[in-house]
């Protein structure tokens, strides 16, 4: 790491240089090569690894800061020899790590640059230089403070061992003077301090929790159906967890806890606790014993952003007035009759903020800054990064077999409003179609594409999205596909400020195995289920689903008034108006033999001499061999453009292919893709032939073929068909999509 | 005697499946080029009609046109490189014509072959190039990285890539405005991602600049 960009050259004259090295024989080239100075109101020597209690108050007490106009470093405990902060990941991660990119405070390497503080805060100080109170040397970071506090943290059942508490006073104020005193987060722990060590020079008051506030709403917006959450304690034992009828139960499982029967489970790596908390409508403490690190700081956010929070009696002495308190089985009928009432919703969400934006707010931690330094900070502004009026938005496909999950994203992204702009994320091969429609686009290649293992190649995803979304500034990620990635979930779950949106088209087949699949909707800020003509012949997974996703009319790409007319279209592909076309289109022919099936529908074709076949190649396939001499072959994107120069098509029944042919009453035969990782196509095809818009044919009934070829030459049958579409043809949902993802990024996380 | 390596061991079926997949290639590629070779010979044309049109957006008054530029991204926070300890890399297949390097217990390296500034014509032409030198020396894995957006020869080898934009196509990205130093990010990441050993370049395009 160079220089911190908040040194100063001017700062180089302000006070000499801090203690040297202490214990052992450790000597720092950089002192001696007059290391540059950096300035901070506030700096915290902590380890920064940490994703316990110390790192949420860290973590609330920058933000606190950056939300005063106040400058805070994070000087890590102990950087090893020749590694700088950050890097490798040895000292950076968890909640510090995401103070850091948000610019909310800076990072002090201790090897390179000096600090000079008002106020120095030692968290977890029962455990810092360990090493030099054994004897060992270990580098030390030179701070000048005019202020320094050492934090003893945990309480009851993780309550320190208080030891070596003198001669680590000692060492402290030898490291960074006399103007040292020791205080703890817990009081009694305090006390205990006091009692054992009357010579310790300790605070009047405990060091209280204070939790910052996010801008935005105080209250969620009612929901179909609540959700409500649980963050396990790790180690305690879940009490018989209450069934809360007609309302998901969502839990924040750490590592060692265990979430109650029934419940869906989140990891803690899954998702950030913060978010969680945002998410859910109810926050309900099911174990009696008390909430401690990150359960404890996820309760805090809850309060001060006024979800209503439902605790167990014992632990009204801790929180005070602001939560409900209730025993397990009183729980469902509070949620219940909350949910009943907008009204008294609101009302306990605007007692829950603001009860404990006076008992664990920032203005604890203002307060206390203002009597440690004798400084007042400056009045609270809003978040540490102004957002942008427009957004980006990162539209993510899976296409790896056809072009349906980028299509129906491309038909979203043209319609969305001036607050987002759409940034693609092909995980196929899309990029140029995406270009080609006028979008920046990404290329992330799939596991299958790379030919990797699918593992390692989600913990890459991961690393990537992260990349861009910090990158980016990316709002939300809109993914179309059947599968959200591990790397997805955990990237975007890490981002407090990014939500997820999967658009996921119906009719999924009732014989595919998909509850895990769908099981991750948990993870999604909004689902959205574009509307499907042959919903009545959906029988798969998604139905019972249903009320929890957020439905659109069929989406499709282009609207009527962008296909040009007979005589255009016909003129563009080379056609003669006069005569029959057929348009060939059965897919990208990456799970099913296409070659084989297109020759069988020229072969009846060939019948009928007047017909000007035409076979659709798929954009992202490889160009196949000239296998039929004679015939145009379209490559490009999108066919549907070109419908009227066409009589009719012989079709796959993919979703967008199969609405717009409805939708623009092209009368087709349809030959549905019956591979076992497909969706429902042959649900979509029947429907449509006992609706007599088309016909269907399922692949091995091949030798029907010329008869339904004949019976598509009759003018009759095509007007019939036709008219039977436009009875069926449905608004394009495109632009409710759009709108629908447009308001919810336009919402903060409180939102 | 030596133990067989355990590592690069592929079971018997697995290894027939990798043989017969690699004959097949080499033989599909002989066929489909005596069969352009007589259909040229023939007099034969195809006739393909190529769909590029761009599509305008669709959205209520005052929308934005497709060339309107998203907005920049917030600039990075002041910090180091915090992207803590690396995935291990990827193990890139090794294409079709090669597909037996995977499960040989060789030692093989992963190179990056930059080909930038090229045609989806000149792409071919060099994949070619690299696949018959691979087929030679059987000791090395590509993965292509492009700027151009026609990926299909890719898929027809089997061979991995990556693809950032070439400076006509950045247009509306959101970092545009800073471009070099997030193209800088994204090959570092790149190249860990693959444990690439080296980058060989091809033309005078450099991947990302």
């Amino acid at each position: 790491m160079t220089a911190d960009p908040t040194t100063s050259s001017r700062s180089k004259h302000r006070g000499g240089p801090p203690p040297g090295p202490v214990g052992g024989t450790h000597r720092d080239p950089a002192l001696e090569s007059a290391p540059p100075w950096a300035e901070a109101d506030v700096a915290f020597l902590c380890d920064l690894r940490a994703s316990g209690g110390t790192a949420w108050r860290l973590e609330a007490e920058a933000r606190i800061q950056a939300q005063s106009g106040w400058r805070t470093a994070f000087i890590p405990a102990f950087v090893p020899e020749g590694g700088a902060p950050g890097r490798d990941g040895l000292s950076v991660d968890g909640p510090a790590a995401a103070c850091l990119k948000e610019g909310v405070a800076f990072l002090l390497d201790p090897h390179r640059t000096m600090l000079r503080t008002r106020l120095l805060v030692l968290h977890g100080a029962e455990t810092l230089f360990d090493g030099l109170l054994k004897g060992s040397a270990e580098p030390v970071p030179r701070i000048l403070a005019d202020r320094v506090v050492a934090v003893v943290g945990g309480s009851g059942r993780d309550r320190p061992p208080l030891r070596d508490v003198l001669r680590r006073d000692a060492l402290l104020r030898s490291l960074f003077g006399p103007s040292l005193s020791w205080s703890a987060t817990d009081a009694g722990v305090l006390e205990e301090l006091r009692g054992a060590f009357p010579a310790l020079g300790t605070e009047p008051e405990p060091w209280l929790p204070s939790t910052w506030l996010e801008p935005g709403a105080p209250f969620r917006p009612g929901r179909r159906l609540p959700v409500v959450g649980c963050i396990p304690v790790p180690g305690a034992a879940a009490a018989g967890p209450p069934a809360f009828p007609g309302a998901l139960c969502r839990a924040l499982v750490a590592e060692g806890a265990a979430a109650p029967a029934g419940w869906e489970r989140i990891e803690a790596g899954e998702m950030d606790p913060v978010k969680f908390v945002a998410s859910l409508d109810f926050l309900v403490h099911l174990q009696d014993g008390l909430p401690s690190g990150m359960p404890l700081h996820a309760v805090a956010q809850a309060l001060v952003r006024g979800v209503p929070t439902i605790l167990p009696p014992s632990l009204e002495s801790l929180f005070g007035p602001g939560p409900l308190y209730l025993c397990a089985t009183e729980m469902p009928g509070a949620v219940g009759r909350l949910q009943a009432d907008p009204a008294a919703y609101r009302r306990t969400c605007l007692a829950t903020a603001r009860h404990a934006r006076a008992s664990i707010g920032p203005e604890i931690h203002r307060a206390r800054l203002a009597r440690l330094t004798g400084r007042t900070p400056g009045p609270l502004r809003g978040a540490a990064r102004p957002r942008p009026k427009r957004r980006p938005v990162l539209f993510m496909s899976a296409n790896e077999v056809g072009l349906g999950h980028l299509t129906r994203l491309l038909a979203v992204a043209r319609r969305c409003p001036d607050g987002v702009a759409p940034v693609f994320a092909c995980l196929g091969q899309g990029v140029r179609i995406v270009e080609q429609v006028g979008f920046p686009a990404e290329f992330i290649p799939t596991h299958s594409l790379a030919g990797c293992d699918p593992a390692d190649w989600n913990a890459w995803l991961e690393r990537q999205l992260d990349d861009m979304l910090d990158g980016l500034g990316v709002a939300a990620v809109v993914h179309d596909g059947s599968t959200l990635f591990d790397g997805l979930v955990r990237a975007v779950g890490r981002h407090r400020d990014c939500r997820l949106v999967w658009l996921r088209r119906a009719m999924w087949r009732a014989t595919q195995a998909n509850g895990p699949l769908l099981a991750r909707q948990r993870f999604c800020d909004l689902v959205i289920e574009p509307g499907d003509i042959a919903q009545s012949m959906d029988g798969g997974i998604t139905v019972g689903q249903r009320h929890l996703a957020h439905e659109v009319a069929p989406i499709r790409l282009l609207d009527p008034d962008e296909l040009p007319g007979r005589e255009a279209a016909a003129a563009r592909l080379g056609l003669d108006p006069g005569r029959p076309a057929v348009l060939i289109q059965l897919g990208a022919g990456t799970n099913r033999d296409v070659v084989g099936m297109i020759g069988a529908v020229l072969e009846a074709l060939a019948a009928h001499p007047e017909i000007q076949p035409v076979i659709a190649e798929w954009a992202t396939a490889p160009p196949a061999p000239d296998l039929w001499p004679g015939v145009k072959r379209l490559r490009g994107f999108p066919f549907g453009r070109w419908f009227n120069a066409f009589d009719f098509t012989v079709s796959a029944a993919g979703y967008n292919a199969f609405h717009e042919i409805l939708d623009f009453g092209l009368p087709a035969l349809f030959l549905p893709n019956g591979h076992p990782s497909m969706d429902d196509q042959a649900g979509r095809a029947a429907f449509a032939q006992a609706q007599g818009c088309a016909f269907h044919l399922a692949e091995a009934d091949r030798v029907a073929l010329p008869t339904l070829v004949g019976a598509l030459l009759e003018p009759k049958v095509r007007r019939l068909m036709r008219d039977n579409c436009r009875r069926l043809a449905l608004p394009n949902g495109a632009g409710q999509a759009a709108s629908a993802i447009a308001s919810l990024v336009s919402r903060g996380i409180s939102g | 005697m030596k133990d067989r390596p355990v590592v690069g061991y592929a079971p018997p079926e697995l290894a027939r499946l990798r043989e017969r997949t690699e004959l097949q290639f080499h033989q599909a590629a002989l066929a489909e080029h005596r069969l352009r070779s007589l259909a040229e010979r023939a007099g034969l044309r195809p006739d393909i009609v190529v769909l590029d049109e761009p599509l305008a957006p669709r959205k209520p008054a005052a929308g934005r046109g497709s060339g309107d530029p998203a907005p920049a991204a917030p600039s990075p926070a002041p910090c180091p490189d915090m992207e803590g300890p690396a995935p291990r890399p990827l193990d890139p297949a090794p294409g079709w014509a090669c597909s037996t390097l995977r499960g040989s217990a060789g030692a093989r390296r992963v190179i990056g072959v930059s080909v930038c500034g090229f045609d989806a014509e000149g792409v071919r032409r060099v994949v070619e190039l690299v696949a018959s030198q691979q087929q030679r020396d059987r000791d090395f894995v590509p993965v292509f990285l492009t700027d151009c957006n026609e990926f299909e020869v890719f898929g027809e080898y089997g061979f991995a890539f990556e693809y950032l934009p070439p400076p006509g196509r950045r247009a509306g990205h959101p970092r545009e405005g800073d471009w070099p130093a997030y193209a800088a990010r994204r090959r570092r990441l790149i190249e860990r991602k693959w444990g690439l050993s080296e980058v060989i370049a091809f033309g005078m395009g450099e991947f990302g600049r």
